[in-house]
């Protein structure tokens, strides 16, 4: 992993390093001007250890969520990396035929090119100081059989090497580890990679056939079966190497090759170094040019793709993590307070005997900064063991994506550094400005221990304060409407609020009224469906930023109201478990202390409310796209089975009349007489461009060919399509279908390819043609105006000049449909085989794909059954999102810890109050529960408070989802909602009950004696 | 001053108490012996250290003792369980202390009434009866006040009402004008002077003040750990 959010990792460490090293110097300069402070902050560290420890996991746990973030990161993208590595193995570039060359022009792609271009140019690339070996190379996609074992694999390469330059490569082992040579090999025998030798089930010496076409098999020896291969698999199961005049022989394409494979000095990732000079040297050579080559720097894409990957997931759960990171800081703020208030006398005294204010923030940032160095340590590498045991969950789900996936954890030290950094500095930050803060003191009133006036009169620093903050805030605003940003104006809007209200109590206006005018604010304001706000601005756009700033605004909202209005919970309270006459005093007093301390109460309730709220609207999303994606009607049009057709060797021409040909394919629903099937034609070698942008580029597409019997059967929604077939109840998706039928030239594209008003997050780059060109053309809109593309067929060279006049459905378009555009074949102009194959196999049909294989076994057709692939992505995805959500939850234990602080806090701070309940009646048990009730009240309200909001929320988003996807039903996932809930409220408890116990065992005399 | 003085509430015999071990043992009441009886209000005086607190604290069963007797309206504290201790201290006794000590988080009102509340009374008897308490001690007005919120004079009323809600046996009473100026010092002994004989409560006062002691009932003096004068007359 090199880079995060866009950054490359190595500069953001080397930031991190900086600001560390000023905060380090900090400390120094402090432990050389005041000793004394240095050792009192020691001396406090170790004062209380059992308090140290808690405090210390609680500060931990921000560095722990990034540092598990890179862990999973560093090794999702070295396993891709190991993969990419085994496949490729020595090999760096691949000379090949450029379909973007000029010579290409309006000419049809050739499948190779003369050994003699590659004779002009071997002795340049001899000569290359970074290259240390080529081998040229034929590779043909073929379908292999075993006679024998009657395995057949349709998805199969030949290539044929030649053996002199072979050994500039690694060399081929095979599974016992011997050495192996091409040049051994005669003229029909191959080696043979040791998955296809499993998935054909043959053993060395075993003979299998090479089918060429319709009844053209050429038997061949298996003389060895062989671990990797010279060239990348491709996709295919079974890779046969062979001598490359024997391959060449055997196509029929006698001193033709299809590529030369190069290999660049250095080991696996060393040659990768130098393929841009490689690259760039052979870029203008006049053979390459003249010939229309190119040399394609495969390995280093292969590679920057799993950076790309990594990348992902580290911005993936740092960003899910967010909440979890802000509440962790939100703890070491609270933490520092606290301290600050249980040392009020002492620095009263510190300051009454000379000390100054900046004497006692540098004491407290030294104290802080102990802390954070040792939890920042201790959480780094916990982090690693979160991360490596999360990637090993989500191994499973990359091997889904990855071909060949093996998962290898690995940490790289720059991570790990640049998380103890990141932890570091965030600590030293948050440290710094509670120093500051809690230094603040009136000394005679910090001596006696009475608290702080609420506002003092006369004083400048509030109003300033409070007007800058309400500045900043309608900056904000009027910035982000103008930028048409929903998410970032409601953060505008609500800074403008707190800064108002902040204003209001600079001129006295009572804490209550202000911030519950204003909390109310923020509650009503972020609970407003965003329909409401997009009718008022239409052009408002939404991101994933939205998700975090809707949570810490909505509950921080519902937060001030909560802690103002204490009366009225204290009444519901009291009015409800306080009816029970046996615990009234302990609800009474339980209550009643949280609420009086408004602040760390609302700190404590923020951080469960946030984390709940994040996993409560998480799960239920998690839930609603489980559903939505279970919708094989839409995402298949009807179909139930998916056949891939794999060999061009015997093409299908009629699909109806084969089917209805085959009496073993009976199952297949008919239509009117006629078997509902479908066929796609598909050019995977095409390029297109918008008409009207001449001047741009062509990017990679697709373009299919769909056959009448696919125009009458499918059952695809088209999501957006000109007004003409637009009426009230959305799309005529019959109309559209038989529009593209009969005008050709017309087009339907596939969604992913169109523009989304709201930027999906975490997606990777592509160089796939898009519409993003096209003025006001969004996925979200309700008509669209048609679109002119000019679309090159590479394997021909025609141009073809379509008019796009709808989308497809978008939950389709994820579906087993090439992304592209879908035209007529007469649009095509020219004859295309067919490539993917529709079986609508009817209600109560058993599982036909076993039988449809068989049917086409000869034009190697392989199946997939929907129902199940799209169980196996669901469940794949589930289990992404589950991670996720286990994720987030993880800042449930800051929530946890913050109880336990306050708690043990508490018992020091009360312990007069004890004696005194003590005195008037309270036994041991009822101090115990009284804890055990405060906290018990704070970490139920908070997780509420969470669980309402999120919701309240969930709910609204999904109706905001339901406009554009109709079929989206609220599932509250209850399970996963309540016991992550009872979960926090367990440990909350446990982590309560040692303090509990300290109070209850607090002798009422002893208590009583010390003033 | 006279008062009727009726049986003993009070009687405590050869209270002994130490706190610490080996050297650092300090032995604070040497064999200690009181009676108070019902209606009567006593002082106990003498200098810093010599046991006045830690006696009251054993008396009114805040602290164990080490040997002796100590007997509150006949009940044995010394026989109690820590259990049994906590319901008599809530049904049969009040206390005052020098600080105050309200519980800051609850008014007035609820201060008053939470020994009724951790008595089992019904929260509406309990409410009622803590605002006649608190007119008792003339706060009617102030019972939605929290303690920040009043003065120290009033904070020690209201903790005077607290003490006497449960209409408690006995109360105790530490430095109760400690912490007050001599004009509320005044105002509060006068309280105390005026429920003493409005209705019969017996309090146990631990003070420094001359003042405090002049109107008691008896001063009990007391010096080492030992009551060097029961102001009985009596030799100790």
């Amino acid at each position: 992993m090199d880079e995060l959010f866009g950054a490359p990792i190595a500069n953001i460490a080397a930031v991190l390093a900086v600001l560390f090293g000023i905060a380090f110097s900090f400390l120094l300069f402090v432990r050389i001007r005041n000793p004394i402070l240095v050792r009192m902050a020691f001396r406090n560290v170790f004062r209380r250890p059992g308090q140290s420890i808690l405090i210390l996991s609680g500060l931990m746990l921000a560095t722990a969520i990034i540092s598990s973030a890179f862990t999973i990161g560093d090794s999702v993208t070295y396993s891709i990396k190991i993969t990419a590595a085994e496949a490729f193995r020595s090999m760096d570039q691949v000379l090949q035929v450029d379909e973007d060359a000029a010579v290409w022009e309006g000419r049809s792609l050739p499948s190779g090119f003369s050994e003699s271009v590659f004779e002009e140019l071997v002795p340049a690339l001899d000569a290359d100081e970074d290259i240390d070996g080529v081998l040229p190379a034929l590779v043909e996609r073929i379908a292999t059989v075993n006679p024998v074992s009657q395995r057949f694999e349709s998805s199969s390469l030949l290539a044929g090497l030649d053996p002199e330059r072979a050994s500039a490569f690694d060399e081929l082992l095979d599974t016992s580890g011997v050495p192996v040579d091409i040049a051994d090999l005669g003229d029909n025998d191959v080696f043979i990679t040791s998955d296809g030798a499993d998935a054909l089930e043959v053993q060395p010496g075993g003979r299998i056939n090479i089918a060429l076409g319709p009844g053209l098999l050429v038997p061949v020896t298996v003389r060895g079966v062989v671990e990797g291969a010279y060239v990348p698999r491709q996709g295919a199961e079974v890779i046969l190497m062979a001598d490359l005049a024997a391959v060449q022989e055997m196509l029929g394409r006698p001193g033709e090759l299809s590529s030369v494979l190069v290999s660049n000095r250095g080991d696996v990732f060393g040659g990768v170094e130098l393929t841009d000079a490689v690259v760039a040297r052979y870029e203008d050579h006049p053979v390459v040019v003249a010939n229309g080559l190119e040399m394609d720097p495969v390995k280093q894409v292969a590679i920057a793709r799993a950076n790309e990957v990594g990348g992902i997931f580290v911005s993936l759960f740092t960003t899910f993590g967010l909440f979890s990171i802000g509440v962790g800081l939100l703890l070491i703020f609270l933490i520092f307070s606290m301290l600050a208030a249980e040392r009020k006398s002492e620095m009263g005294m510190a300051r009454a005997v000379g000390m100054q204010r900046q004497h006692l923030v540098r004491m407290f940032i030294v104290e802080g900064a102990i802390y954070g160095i040792g939890s920042a340590v201790i959480g780094a590498v916990i982090g690693v063991g979160l991360g490596l045991a999360l990637v090993e969950a989500v191994s499973a789900v990359i091997s889904e994506a990855v071909e060949s996936f093996t998962f290898t954890p690995r940490v790289q030290p720059v991570s790990l550094i640049s998380a103890f950094l990141a932890g570091g500095v965030l600590t030293f930050v948050t440290v710094a400005f509670s120093s500051w803060r809690i230094s603040r003191l009136n000394i005679v009133r910090a001596i006696r221990d009475l608290p702080e006036p609420q506002l003092e009169r006369g004083r400048r620093g509030p109003l300033i304060r409070a007007i800058v903050m309400t500045a900043i805030g309608v900056v904000a605003t009027l910035a982000a409407f103008n930028a048409a940003h929903l998410p970032f104006f409601g953060l505008g809007l609500s800074l403008t609020a707190i800064g108002l209200a902040m204003v209001a109590r600079a001129f006295r206006v009572s804490q209550r009224t202000a911030f519950t005018v204003v909390g109310l604010f923020l509650v009503v304001y972020w609970l407003i469906p965003h329909s409401v706000l997009k009718a008022w601005k239409e052009d408002f756009t939404e991101d994933m930023s939205g998700f975090f700033i809707l949570g810490v605004f909505l509950v921080t909202g519902a937060v001030l109201v909560t802690v103002n209005n204490a009366p009225i919970v204290l009444g519901l309270a009291s009015n409800t478990v306080g009816r029970i006459r046996r615990y009234a005093p302990v609800v009474k007093s339980a209550v009643s202390y949280p609420l009086q301390n408004r602040f760390r109460t609302g700190m404590s309730l923020a951080m469960f409310a946030i984390v709940i709220f994040s996993v409560t609207v998480m799960a239920t999303f998690v839930d609603v796209f489980s559903n939505l994606l279970d919708n094989q009607e839409r995402m298949g049009g009807g179909y139930e089975v998916v056949g891939f057709v794999r060999s061009d060797l015997n093409p299908i021409g009629d699909l109806r009349a084969a089917v209805e040909a085959n009496p073993d394919l009976a199952f297949v629903e008919r239509v009117n007489g006629s078997p509902s099937v479908g066929t796609f034609r598909t050019i995977s070698l095409a390029d297109a461009r918008l008409a009207a942008d001449s001047s741009g580029g062509y990017a990679d597409t697709t373009l299919t060919g769909i056959g009448d019997d696919f125009v009458e059967s499918n059952r695809y929604d088209i999501a957006l399509s000109l007004p003409q077939y637009t009426g009230e109840e959305g799309v005529d998706r019959v109309g559209v279908w038989e529009a593209v039928r009969t005008n050709p030239g017309f087009a339907v594209v596939n969604s992913t390819i169109v523009p989304q008003r709201n930027n999906a997050a975490f997606a990777l780059t592509s160089d796939q043609f898009t519409l993003a060109g096209v003025e006001d053309l969004y996925i979200e809109n309700e008509t669209m105006e048609p679109v002119e593309i000019a679309v090159r067929d590479l394997e021909s060279g025609n141009t073809i000049d379509i008019t796009v006049i709808g989308v497809l459905d978008t939950l389709a378009s994820i579906g087993p449909v090439p992304v592209g555009f879908y035209v007529s074949p007469e649009t095509i102009g020219r004859e295309v085989n067919a490539t993917q194959l529709f079986f609508n196999i009817g209600e109560g049909a058993a599982d036909g794909t076993g039988a449809i294989e068989s049917a086409f076994f000869r034009n190697g057709v392989e199946t997939l059954n929907l129902k199940e692939s799209i169980a196996e992505a669901q469940a794949s995805q589930q289990a992404l999102f589950n991670l996720l959500i286990g994720f987030m939850a993880l800042g449930l234990f800051v929530g946890i810890a913050a109880l336990g602080v306050i708690s043990t806090r508490a018992v020091v701070e009360r312990r007069h109050a004890i004696g005194v309940l003590r005195a008037i009646g309270f036994s041991r048990g009822m101090v115990q529960l009284s804890f055990i009730a405060e906290a018990s009240f704070i970490s139920i309200l908070g997780i509420g408070l969470g669980l309402v909001l999120g919701l309240i929320s969930s709910v609204e988003l999904i109706d905001e989802l339901r406009v554009d996807e109709p079929e989206v039903a609220f599932v509250l996932p209850w399970g996963k909602v309540i016991l992550i809930s009872l979960a926090a409220y367990f440990f909350s408890i446990l982590t309560t009950i040692l303090p509990a116990r300290q109070a209850a065992a607090i002798a009422p005399a002893e208590a009583l004696r010390y003033e | 001053m006279t008062n009727d003085l009726g049986d003993s509430v009070v009687q405590a015999r050869e209270v002994h108490k130490s706190y610490g071990s080996g050297e650092l043992q300090v032995h604070v009441l040497r064999g200690v012996s009181l009676d108070v009886k019902r209606g009567e209000m006593v002082a106990i005086m003498g200098p810093s250290g010599g046991g006045k607190t830690t006696l009251l604290n054993c008396m009114s069963g805040l602290d164990d003792i080490d040997a002796g007797t100590i007997t509150i309206g006949g009940a044995d504290l010394s026989e109690m369980s820590d259990t049994a201790k906590t319901r008599f201290r809530a049904t049969r006794m009040g206390y005052i202390f020098q600080s105050f000590n309200l519980l800051p988080v609850l008014t007035a009102l609820e201060n008053v009434e939470m020994p009724l509340l951790v008595s089992g009374f019904p929260e509406k008897e309990s409410r009622e009866k803590a605002h006649e308490a608190l007119s008792l001690v003339g706060l009617s007005h102030r019972a939605g006040h929290y303690p920040s919120e009043m003065s120290g004079g009033q904070q020690q009323r209201v903790t005077i009402a607290r003490a006497l809600v449960n209409r408690p046996e006995i109360v105790w009473a530490d430095e109760p004008t400690g912490n007050l100026d001599s004009e509320n010092a005044g105002e509060v002994m006068e309280l105390l002077i005026r429920l003493n004989k409005e209705l019969d409560e017996t309090f146990v006062i631990v003070t420094h003040s001359d003042a405090v002691a002049e109107m008691s009932h008896r001063t009990v003096r007391m010096r080492d750990g030992l009551i060097v004068d029961d102001g009985t007359g009596k030799a100790v």
